[in-house]
């Protein structure tokens, strides 16, 4: 009975029924393909907003806190030994733009009024710091350390009064060429002068205070030998994405100790992005629902109000079958046709916002996507176009032949 | 369609209809429209339905064209008991054994004349020339070969029913059926349609049911089957 000839005749019929109801109404077609290309516009674009939000953050914490790859001491130990030597391996992997060793201590600064604000301290050679992180190119005041540089600290932003974004933490008052009190966790007490303040509007980053490997050997008391270990080591990679591989050519060169990417280390920060990438997520539910429910409800009107067209059609013996894909293949038009005008309209916009990037508290933002979440929404949409044609007309189409033509 | 001056007295039974019962039931009202109809239909002949208003004849034609179930009967066509047909059997039969043509045209807006004609002959997957083709000559036939672009609501009723005939042949059915076609025409347009019915009639050799209730319209028929109250009238 159904031999294939017949589902082909079938499919041209039904074919030939679509295009002409498609077309006949064009308003019609043009509104609801408006409403199904701004719904895909809408959420792909909120998407790739917060996509850029997320980029913009991890950017931001690697290249102040993390870097791509971080070395630290091995389990049972304070320190990383033969640091020279492990910078020296490091640097000679390619892909490696800058590697920086950090010796972490406390200090707290005290302003001229008395106010005191706790800052990690991080002893840097300032040179190898500037390829390793960003602080030097986010100097809101002040000037950034040289290597010789002594009794003058470069500080974060987000610990003094007249720069910082939030005002949850004790901050001081100073600010560049100020003097202010430096205690020490070693006890020394000394008076220092702000050489600068570093800023990258996320306060996460802007927590920081670094002086250089000369002005910590004062302070401490320490020799360049005893300043031969670090707390942590910055490796910063020319692009992301590379980091497993270099993870791997520092444990082939027999470099101990834990060493860990970018996105081992920012648990936190991750768990905050995994929370908008969610919301992104349901935004885009919610698109889809939205284009569901528009070609469902245009369907549904346009098949009732055709309930006694569709009885003729079925007298005249064309089968429920054909109809019903007659409908379908409508909808997958309305779901192509809006689809591909979403695709150029959010390419449009994110073109505009990529020039003009959206000013956010934290930042330029950037929007983003990828070429597999556009595909995925399209797909989404189709299918869920073809869902929508199917529901919302098989119930009239299975209806009785003389109830669809002499009540409909 | 078959070609030539036809000879009447062939006899072949075509339509055999054994007792038909059809019962509505609407909430706890039952209505029983057939009360156990039986007629036959012969090759080539042009049958009229008659019979007071709501005596049942347009369910007759529903449940010969398919459109329909009996609750009760047999229906044979050509050898056929179509009652006991299943759904897809059903629309194939309705497609290339069966036209029906109804009171108010029913013609699809979205497409033009020659669409409407050529839909059912599409669907049977005959090559686009051959149902081009035979969808112009009906439309010839009807005399609306100049308007087979214009779309139902550009042309009058008498146009747009003979548009309907047209649609109702093109598949070269074994039977018309015509469910008073003339009632929402003027006299003019009705004579129209009737002498074009009998054209397919006598021309060709098509095998016509039509319902009708202008006694006028008698002449044209060879025969009269008369319904009263869901049973035939044999007075
Ligand atoms: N769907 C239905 N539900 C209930 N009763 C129905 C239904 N269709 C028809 N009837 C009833 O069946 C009877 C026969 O109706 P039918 O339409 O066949 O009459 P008819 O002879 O064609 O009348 P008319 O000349 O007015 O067209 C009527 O009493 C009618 O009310
Ligand atoms: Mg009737």
């Amino acid at each position: 009975m159904l031999s294939l000839k017949k589902i082909i005749d079938g499919m041209d019929i039904a074919f030939f029924l679509a295009m002409k109801n498609l077309f006949h109404n064009k308003k019609m077609l043009i509104l609801i393909i408006a409403i199904i290309s701004l719904g895909f516009l809408s959420t792909t674009f909120s998407t790739s907003v917060i996509n850029g939000l997320k980029y913009q953050i991890e950017e931001k914490a690697i290249s102040v806190m993390t870097g791509n790859v971080m070395i630290e001491p091995k389990e049972d130990e304070d320190f990383i030994y033969d640091v020279d030597e492990i910078v020296k391996k490091a640097l000679a992997i390619p892909g490696v733009v800058g590697v920086s060793p950090h010796i972490n201590r406390g200090i707290t600064l005290v302003d001229k009024y008395g106010s005191k604000a706790s800052y990690q301290l991080k002893i840097i050679n300032p040179e190898k710091e500037a390829f390793a992180s960003a602080i030097d190119n986010n100097i809101l005041s002040g000037r950034y350390l040289s290597k010789k540089t002594t009794g003058e600290i470069f500080i974060g932003a987000d610990l003094t009064k007249k720069y910082r974004m939030q005002e949850a933490l004790p901050s001081i008052d100073a600010d560049a060429g100020d003097k202010i009190t430096a205690m020490f966790d070693n006890g020394v007490v000394k008076q220092v002068k702000v050489r600068g303040i570093y800023g990258l509007s996320f306060a996460a980053t802007d927590i920081y205070a670094y002086i250089t490997k000369e002005e910590a050997k004062q302070v401490f008391g320490m020799t360049d030998e005893e300043m031969d270990v670090a707390s942590e080591i910055m490796i910063k990679t020319r692009d992301r994405g590379i980091e497993e591989d270099i993870i791997f050519k520092l444990k082939q060169f027999g470099i101990t100790g834990k060493i860990s990417s970018w996105q081992e280390k920012l648990g936190v920060i991750n768990q905050f992005t995994d929370s908008i990438l969610i919301v992104s997520k349901i935004t885009g539910l919610i698109g889809i629902i939205i284009a569901f429910a528009t070609i469902y409800i245009m369907i549904y009107i346009n098949v009732m109000n055709k309930r006694s067209q569709i009885g003729i059609m079925k007298a005249l013996g064309i089968t429920k079958e054909t109809i019903l894909v007659s409908y379908i293949i409508q909808s997958f038009c309305y779901g192509i046709i809006g689809g591909l005008l979403g695709v150029i309209l959010t390419r449009y916009v994110i073109w505009h916002y990529t020039i003009n990037p959206i000013v956010m508290p934290i930042g330029d933002v950037v929007p983003l996507i990828s070429i597999t979440s556009y595909i995925y929404s399209f797909i989404i949409l189709l299918l869920s176009s073809l869902f929508a044609g199917y529901f919302a007309s098989q119930g009239v189409i299975k209806e009785n032949i003389l109830d669809a033509i002499f009540k409909g | 369609m078959k070609t030539g001056k036809q000879d009447k007295k062939e006899n072949r039974l075509l339509i055999d209809v054994k007792n038909i019962v059809k019962r509505y039931v609407t909430g706890d009202v039952i209505t029983e429209a057939l009360r156990g109809v039986s007629f036959k239909v012969y090759n080539k002949e042009f049958i009229g339905l008659m019979g007071p208003s709501g005596s049942g004849k347009s369910t007759v034609l529903h449940q010969l064209g398919l459109l329909d179930k009996p609750t009760s009967g047999q229906i044979i066509i050509d050898g056929v008991d179509v009652t006991q047909l299943h759904d897809i059997k059903r629309s194939y039969f309705r497609l290339h054994k069966l036209g029906y043509v109804f009171q108010q045209y029913r013609n699809l807006p979205e497409l033009t004349a020659l669409e409407n004609v050529y839909l059912p002959a599409r669907m049977t997957g005959w090559p686009r020339k051959k149902y081009m083709d035979q969808a112009k000559m009906l439309l010839e036939q009807v005399g609306l070969k100049e308007r087979m672009h214009h779309r139902p609501y550009e042309l009058s009723g008498g146009e747009q029913q003979r548009i309907a005939i047209a649609r109702a042949l093109v598949n070269k059915p074994d039977i018309l059926f015509a469910d008073e076609p003339t009632a929402n025409l003027d006299t003019d347009s009705t004579k129209v349609i009737m002498d074009l019915l009998k054209h397919f009639n006598e021309e060709f050799g098509q095998t016509i049911v039509m319902v009708s209730h202008e006694p006028e319209q008698i002449k044209y028929f060879d025969r009269v089957v008369r319904i009263k109250d869901g049973l035939i009238d044999l007075c």
